[in-house]
């Protein structure tokens, strides 16, 4: 059995998005995947259920070491963060 | 017992609108249901005034409303309950210690002439015509003749009791009430920078575990930097159908509040570095409550309004917060104003359509659902209540009354 093809950035960012937009908040107008996700109003607690979502979708586990604010930036960040954790689970 | 202006309610806009309307030289009468002024400020452990200064530029902080509201601010920081304003992002917050708010309220009240205060007081009924108002303490009542009466009781009582007309925004739509508790023994580095994205994150696992009732998630956590101390504010959803004014509700919330803060304190102390001798220290004297009822005033302050920065000849204050909109339990959603410029709040928002004595301030005056995301943060409340209270004390003692009236005895007791 093969794994699951890694989705690219673009398509990461795309779900993260839709997920952030369906799952959490509603996003200002002109939100992108480069938007300050804190500028935007997301909280800590916020953050970490999109991280939970973020998990549960793609079947990774971000660990603890990688919970800080800088790797939460942005959806850009947040499509790096899965796509390291998707290549190391490949 | 008669009085000119009867302040009901002592939150953050009674007890500006009383001390004002005082100092103007009317015979004044606070009344307030708990044992201490600030309301929210003190009773629910809301632990920073909000809306004090302009949005933040280029300069340090700017007062939005110089008058009551700055001289409250001052004070504040002078007698030890403030370290003084915070910049977050965009805006200047004033972090300050609830007793501190109750305190400096006892202080001022003291020293204005012409002012009674009545604690565990609670308005029960008001004449047709609103030119009497009925308290009950313990199971005695009392009736005060009032010329001119301010709503400041936050959840528009008088409205209620007056059958005056009013605004509920639908349940799902409310604001999210919140509990607010104090924890003691944290260490400082426990929940600064990265640390509060972890515990946010161990609270976050916990409850998709099953460790924790799934109502953690609303819980966020800010320390006051002294010795150890940290604010869990809880926002809570309610029931579907929540009435803030529904004594079934209140109590519901009361006790899911509790109820989480002591899962979320025994999480805390063993399962998160740095809370392991951590404790309970306080828990508010009641639940908090954002939004109920808005008066339908003689204007009603709009969206728009505050979105554009909307300016009026009747201005009496001006509102500098964003819209902070809370209607779900996973974090604030803010809109800032298009351009960057504050709103007026005109003199008729806070002046019942329906009854000439009546004015309102603070959270239940004349505004849009979105528009009271902004000014019930308690520094407009602190410049509308000084509004309202100076209206009402010139209109009771046949001065006038006009929002121009009202900015010159302003300008007037600030020199004096
Ligand atoms: C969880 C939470 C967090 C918040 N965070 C912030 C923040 O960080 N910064 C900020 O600036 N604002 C914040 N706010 C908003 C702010 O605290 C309130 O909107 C503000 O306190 C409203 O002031 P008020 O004077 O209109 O009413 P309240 O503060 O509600 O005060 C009303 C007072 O009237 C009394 N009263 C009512 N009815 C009667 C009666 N019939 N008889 C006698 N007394 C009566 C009450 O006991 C109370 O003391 C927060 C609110 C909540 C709930």
């Amino acid at each position: 059995m093969c794994s699951p093809p890694i989705p690219d950035l673009a398509s990461l960012e795309e779900r993260i998005l839709a997920a952030i937009r369906e799952r959490i908040l509603e996003v200002p107008a002109g939100f992108n995947a480069g938007s300050d996700l804190y500028a935007a109003g997301l909280d800590s607690m916020a953050l970490m259920q999109l991280v939970l979502l973020l998990e549960e979708g793609f079947g990774v586990v971000v660990p603890d070491s990688d919970i800080c604010r800088a790797n939460f930036q942005s959806v850009r960040q947040l499509a790096h963060l899965v796509r390291e954790r998707l290549t190391l689970v490949a | 017992m008669g009085v000119d202006v009867l302040v009901a309610g002592g939150g953050p806009a009674g007890l500006a609108a009383a001390i004002s309307s005082a100092r103007s030289g009317a015979r004044t009468l606070l009344v307030e249901r708990h044992g201490a002024l600030g309301g929210m400020g003190t009773a629910a452990l809301v632990h920073s005034f909000c809306g004090l200064y302009e949005l933040a530029g280029d300069s340090g902080p700017q007062w939005a409303n110089p008058g009551f509201a700055s001289e409250f601010a001052t004070r504040l920081i002078a007698g030890g309950g403030s370290a003084g304003p915070q910049r977050m992002g965009r805006v200047w917050v004033l972090p300050h210690q609830p007793a501190a708010c109750a305190w400096l309220a006892d202080e001022m009240v003291g020293a204005a002439g012409n002012l009674e205060m009545l604690l565990h007081s609670e308005i029960i009924a008001v004449s047709p015509d609103l030119t009497a108002v009925e308290l009950v303490t313990r199971g005695v009542r009392r009736r005060v003749a009032a010329r001119s009466v301010v709503d400041a009781s936050g959840d528009g009582e008088i409205l209620g009791l007056a059958g005056a007309a009013f605004d509920q925004a639908p349940p799902e739509h409310l604001q999210r009430p919140a509990f607010i508790f104090g924890l003691q023994g944290v260490e400082e580095s426990a929940w600064q920078d990265d640390e509060r994205l972890k515990i946010a994150a161990r609270i976050a696992r916990a409850v998709a575990g099953g460790g924790l009732p799934a109502g953690a998630l609303g819980a966020s956590l800010r320390g006051t930097g002294r010795g150890g101390e940290v604010y869990v504010t809880i926002d809570l959803t309610g029931p579907s159908d929540y009435d803030p004014t529904r004594a079934a509700d209140l109590t519901a919330l009361e006790v899911e509040g509790r109820s989480l803060a002591w899962s979320l304190a025994e999480f805390f102390r063993t399962s998160t570095p740095g809370f392991s001798t951590s404790t309970i220290s306080v828990f508010p004297a009641r639940v908090g409550i954002r939004e109920s009822r808005r008066v339908v005033g003689r204007y009603r302050l709009e969206t728009a309004d505050v979105e554009k920065g909307a300016q009026f000849p009747d201005a009496v204050a001006r509102a500098t917060w964003p819209m902070e909109l809370r209607e779900s339990n996973r974090g604030p959603r803010l809109r800032f104003p298009l351009h960057g410029q504050p709103a007026d709040i005109p003199l008729r928002s806070l002046r019942a359509r329906d009854h000439k004595t009546l004015f309102v301030a603070g959270r239940c005056l004349s505004c849009s659902h979105e528009a009271q995301a902004s000014v019930r943060v308690m520094g407009t409340c602190l410049a509308t209540g000084e509004a309202a209270g100076l209206a009402a004390a010139l209109q009771a003692t046949g001065r006038g009354g006009e929002a121009s009236d009202v900015l010159s005895e302003r300008a007037r007791i600030r020199r004096s």
